[in-house]
């Protein structure tokens, strides 16, 4: 039973981790966009969209800690009973997403917070902002990736 | 997909029709202008032409518009005009019909009194706002001698006798008594109130101490304060300017009132804004001119297919006018106009947000919108939320009347609702996993390493794709061996490197791996000077191998977008169905699979438009494109406020 | 203590990309400049974020009041906005000094005090009193050493420039103290800039003046990013040794135009003209950064700018200056 408390670690470990750079990243874009919009308000839909971005590594460490959780027959109620190894496996393949996540998180939250001073000079520009702070997520994704399918083949 | 042509256009004119020429070009938008001054040929015919340019229309134009730009700044200060969220992308125009608009400008006179009401309005409103401040500090000043019976007016300084009210600080209060008494002993001090820095006192004193008692009151840092200006006592002038301040209320809404009432000339300082920024564009157009004294030369682009639209009006408005049309030269910097029909209209919006293609170059939209197509479609992969995305692009571009990119964003997510659908079909994606309806081919959650594969071969042929375009492009410059040794050579390389993993063919893989190798070390550096660098930079070409690698890697950002739509949609499903069973439960579920369901759309989109349009950025264009051409602006027609629903000139 | 994190700029920074929009571009001031009268540039200033203060303009010659409010109004907003209070009362120490400088002219040479600016730390009557009581002991230290120094050595010297020179020295050491304190190259690098620009005039000041090397020696502020000491072994030698010897650095095209416009002209407009653009140059560095204090200063800098471009064209049209005069001095707009 023991190797439950070790993958459930890992679940802990990709939700907050990923989390709480998501949380750093948007709110981060938040001040930003909350500033330009204090003088403009019209901006406000524009800058959502940005605001939205750092947000998908809090959902890509959630989405590992619900495979895990499927795995574990955590939503069924019939909780399975894992060793130590197997606990341990998942809890490695939590921390891609767990590590990538925080950091690309915050990375792209600064990524486009700048973007959103470029909105204020040239709104028509949205399309660029998003595509330089997507750049970064490229790295989430690929650490997301690597997580589900280390869970799904074990 | 080639660009549209772009043909030079030489316009000779006489002066008289200067005007209605520009009026039309204005009106077709299908010119644009170039500054003679700036063009080469500048320098021969400069010698021919008169000198100066009348630019005290535009100066008068340029005052009336900020006239018109005050007031509506005005109005929006006081009652705003809030764009909802829709509008806040695609903007809001007001919509009027041609006889309104021209009505509106026909009563363009009346501009001058709303400005007159206006600038009133703002001068009432700020002195309003200055009488208040004096008011409100007054009445602070007025509160600690509220006490005071005595009429403030009585407060007097006669021959003899002196009275002064004053506010002592607290720290030096008991010093001043003291010292008063030993220089000035005749006085009378009462205390009316204290707070916590400063007693207020009257003081009576003989005149004859006034100057021991004012220094006495700059050593202690007392101020006198001066009531006499106000009459009866400090209650009743209190109540006197708490009434005054009413009144002063009571004017500010009589105000707003007025201003509310202009309100309703808005529309018609939206459409005058409108109108006198378009004569404006006109006139300054003139700057673009060369003129003699009795003709004008006018130089622009025109595309090919507007042309004979063209030639008709102009044949029919203007008899003198001389149409000259020519092929660009080589140099020139000619603008670059896209023009894609259909479905793959919409797809420009990615192009153009990346680059307008350079004048020599394809248009890449046509090429790439089938891949931004599927590729949108195996991230989203859900019948539901492709639905629910179409029918609300769909109500969109029903409801507002877009136009330019706008349209073509909402149309591309219209299309990627249709593709969305396909793709749900395909890997049994409704509203994930909601209805237990089975796959088409196979399920990525069950089969991820399937899909994997699925979408590497996937962008092994988006990649191949647009190392295809590239030879094509060589081929018809006539650099046949470029694009023999830099993508046909490259191709079999990496082929030929895939096909080692399989077993059959990894012999002879093996060895055309081997001589491609040995072939592009010796010919990746043909452009190189000396035998060295060639062999060098040959070498170093063999290390681009990892970015084919990594663009081939990138797809699996497909597979990671689809996996995590599908089991958030799954994951909402079970919570909601934990949910089920009473009254409330069912709910309760409703509730949670609604909102879910929206939100996890709403991200699934965001995410499969931005990935999508990088894979094609990055990976794609990457292989043949490079951009940077100038897009084509027509001298056109501009409406910031008002919409014309149909143009019908003449009413 | 070092400046805050560079992101908990982030509001302010969101906030000033949007005050920027708003800040007169070259082809309003141009308009100004090309109005037919005072009245008429004031009208066009009407139209601008300036509108509701011109609304409230008694006479065309008041517009001084609504400059200074603007930039009160400026500094007030940025220091809401600050996550460190401390970098804009930085920036208002300037005003503090240029105010102290009139106070003791004032008191001195027995005239009235004019053109005081009520943007410093200090309040103006605050600073009027320390004046007349000669009571500095609420400044902060070094100021008040140097203002006690005064204090004793004007009597003696009766010389109102080393009021003034006392007191730059005494700022821009302050200044150059929490720049380093803070640990921010950006702000060292402005003020260094500063100091430079100020060492530059004060060289052809004083040689104009034709006095010797011993007084320019005095006269210099350290810290600078040219050597003092080049500097001063230049200063025997005929100007166009400045010229030859600073060619390489980024002053050259100033010193090259604007000393020549002092010398030909005898008026040091242009060289004060260029000196305001070198500056701007530097900061717009503020327009490119998303976080970091950059922006924040740089912003400031155009509202000064701004302001002074304001003041340039309306007194040109007061006094009937021809556009191209005015357009002459007009400084380059930081967007």
């Amino acid at each position: 039973m023991e190797g439950i408390v070790l993958a459930l670690l890992g679940v802990a470990l990709a939700v907050g981790l990923s989390g709480i750079g998501s949380a750093i990243g948007v709110g981060l874009v938040g001040e930003s966009a909350a500033g330009l919009v204090t003088e403009d308000p019209d901006k406000f839909g524009q800058t959502l969209l940005l605001q939205a971005l750092p947000m998908t590594q809090g959902i890509y460490g959630l989405l590992t800690g619900l495979v895990i959780m499927i795995n574990l027959g955590i939503f069924t109620g019939e909780v399975a009973s894992l060793t130590v190894t197997e606990g341990l496996s998942m809890l490695m393949a939590s921390l891609p997403v767990a590590l990538v996540g925080f950091l690309s998180a915050i990375a792209q939250g600064r990524a486009a917070a700048a973007g959103i001073g470029l909105i204020a000079k040239r709104p028509e520009e949205m399309g660029k902002a998003i595509t330089f702070a997507v750049m970064v997520e490229t790295f989430a994704v690929f650490s997301v990736l690597v997580s589900l399918l280390l869970l799904l083949f074990m | 997909m080639p660009l549209v042509e772009i043909k030079k256009l030489y316009l000779l004119a006489h002066n008289e029709e200067r005007e209605a020429i520009l009026e039309l070009l204005q009106r077709l938008g299908s010119v644009e202008l170039v500054d003679l001054q700036e063009s080469p040929e500048w320098a021969e015919i400069r010698v021919l032409l008169e000198p100066g340019q009348a630019g005290g229309a535009v100066s008068r134009l340029e005052a009336n518009l900020g006239e018109v730009r005050y007031c509506l700044d005005f109005l929006q200060r006081y009652f705003p005009i809030r764009k909802n969220f829709i509008q806040q992308f695609t903007g809001s125009r007001l919509e009027l019909t041609a006889q309104e608009y021209s009505d509106y400008i026909a009563s363009a006179r009346e501009i001058d009194a709303v400005y007159g009401a206006c600038r009133k309005a703002e001068e009432d409103l700020t002195r309003i706002r200055n009488e208040e401040t004096r008011y409100r500090s007054l009445l602070a000043e007025l509160k600690p001698w509220i006490g005071f019976s005595l009429p403030l007016e009585e407060v007097i300084k006669s021959n003899c006798v002196s009275m002064d009210l004053v506010t002592i600080p607290l720290e030096s209060y008991p010093a001043l008594i003291e010292s008063l008494k030993a220089d000035a002993p005749d006085f009378y001090l009462e205390e009316f109130s204290t707070d916590k820095d400063l007693a207020y006192c009257l003081l009576i004193y003989m005149t004859d101490d006034s100057a021991v008692v004012s220094s006495l009151f700059k050593n202690a840092a007392a101020n006198p304060v001066d009531f006499s200006h106000l009459t009866g006592t400090a209650a009743d002038a209190t109540l006197s300017v708490e009434q005054r301040l009413s009144a002063l209320e009571q004017e500010r809404s009589a105000v707003l009132a007025k201003v509310e009432a202009l309100l309703e000339q808005r529309p018609l300082l939206m459409a005058c804004f409108d109108y006198l920024d378009n004569e404006r564009a006109k006139l300054e157009a003139f700057s673009n001119l060369a003129c003699t004294q009795s003709s004008f030369l006018l130089k622009g682009w025109v595309p090919l297919p507007d042309l004979d639209e063209l030639e008709k009006e102009l044949r029919a408005q203007a008899e003198t006018a001389v149409l000259v049309i020519r092929d660009p030269d080589e140099n020139e910097a000619v603008p670059v106009l896209m023009a894609n029909r259909g479905p793959v209209a919409a797809y420009e919006v990615v192009t153009r947000l990346y680059s307008v293609p350079r004048r020599d170059e394809l248009d890449p939209t046509p090429f790439m919108a089938p891949f931004f197509f599927v590729f949108f479609g195996i991230c989203m992969a859900d019948v539901g939320y492709g639905i629910i995305l179409s029918l609300l692009a769909f109500f969109i571009s029903r409801k507002l009347k877009l136009a330019g990119m706008g349209k073509q964003l909402v149309d591309l997510l219209f299309w990627g609702g249709i593709a969305s659908v396909v793709f749900g079909i395909v890997f049994g994606g409704y509203l994930g996993d909601f209805f237990g309806l089975a796959p088409l081919w196979f399920n990525p959650l069950e089969d991820p390493i399937t899909m994997l594969i699925f979408c590497f071969s996937a962008g092994l042929f988006h990649i191949y794709f647009g190392m295809g375009i590239q030879a094509y492009r060589s081929i018809k410059a006539g650099k046949l061996l470029d694009a023999l040794l830099d993508q046909g050579l490259w191709l079999v390389f990496l082929s030929s490197l895939i096909l080692i993993a399989l077993p059959q063919f990894s012999t002879p893989a093996k060895w055309v791996v081997i001589a491609c190798a040995v072939l592009l070390v010796l010919t990746q550096g043909r452009k190189q000077k000396g035998l060295l660098k060639k062999f060098f930079s040959g070498l170093g070409s063999l290390y681009n191998i990892t970015g084919y690698l990594s663009d081939v890697l990138s797809y699996s950002r497909l597979l990671a977008l689809s996996l995590s739509t599908a089991v958030i949609a799954t994951v909402i499903n079970v919570m909601g169905k934990l949910m089920a069973g009473s009254l409330l439960g069912y709910l309760f579920m409703a509730i949670i699979l609604t909102g879910g369901h929206f939100f996890n759309m709403l991200i699934g989109v965001l995410g499969a438009y931005v990935h999508t349009s990088r894979l094609q950025y990055i990976e794609f264009f990457g292989k043949f494109f490079e951009g940077g051409g100038r897009p084509f602006r027509p001298f056109r027609l501009t409406h910031k406020y008002i919409d014309v629903l149909k143009w019908n000139r003449g009413q | 203590m070092t400046l805050a994190r560079d992101t908990s700029f982030a509001y302010a920074v969101g906030r000033i990309r949007a005050l920027e929009t708003r800040l007169l571009d070259r082809s309003k001031l141009e308009r100004m400049i090309d109005a037919a009268s005072a009245d008429e540039a004031i009208k066009i200033l009407a139209e601008t974020d300036y509108g509701s203060a011109v609304a409230e303009l008694a006479a065309v010659h008041d517009f001084e009041e609504i400059l200074q409010r603007e930039m009160a109004l400026t500094l007030a907003e940025l220091e809401k906005m600050s996550p460190q209070k401390d970098l804009i009362a930085l920036m208002r120490l300037r005003y503090d000094v240029l105010n102290l400088k009139i106070l003791l002219k004032a008191k001195y040479l027995q005239v009235k005090a004019e053109l005081l600016l009520p943007l410093g730390t200090v309040p103006l009557s605050t600073l009027q009193a320390m004046v007349d009581e000669e009571r500095f002991r609420d400044l902060p230290g070094p100021l008040r050493s140097a203002l006690d120094r005064i204090m004793e050595e004007f009597p003696l010297t009766r010389d109102p420039q080393m009021i003034d020179l006392a007191l730059d020295r005494v700022l821009f050491e302050q200044l150059m103290a929490e720049a380093a304190r803070l640990q921010s190259p950006f702000l060292k690098g402005l003020f260094a800039r500063q100091i430079d620009l100020i060492n530059l005039k004060t060289f052809i000041r004083v040689k104009r003046m034709e006095r010797d090397r011993d007084f320019f020696k005095k006269a210099v502020l350290p810290g600078g990013r040219l050597p003092l000491d080049r500097l001063i072994s230049l200063f025997d030698e005929p100007l166009d040794a400045l010229h030859g010897q600073l060619s390489r650095t980024d002053y050259a095209t100033l010193i090259e135009e604007g000393v020549r416009g002092w010398m030909e002209k005898g008026s040091s407009a242009l060289l004060e003209k260029l000196a305001d653009d070198y500056i701007t140059t530097y900061l717009q560095r503020g327009k490119r950064s998303a976080f970091g204090p950059e922006p924040l200063i740089g912003y400031l800098w155009a509202k000064e700018i701004e302001v002074k471009n304001i003041r340039l064209i309306l007194v040109g049209k007061i006094n009937k200056l021809s556009a191209d005069a005015i357009r002459e001095r007009l400084r380059d707009v930081y967007l």
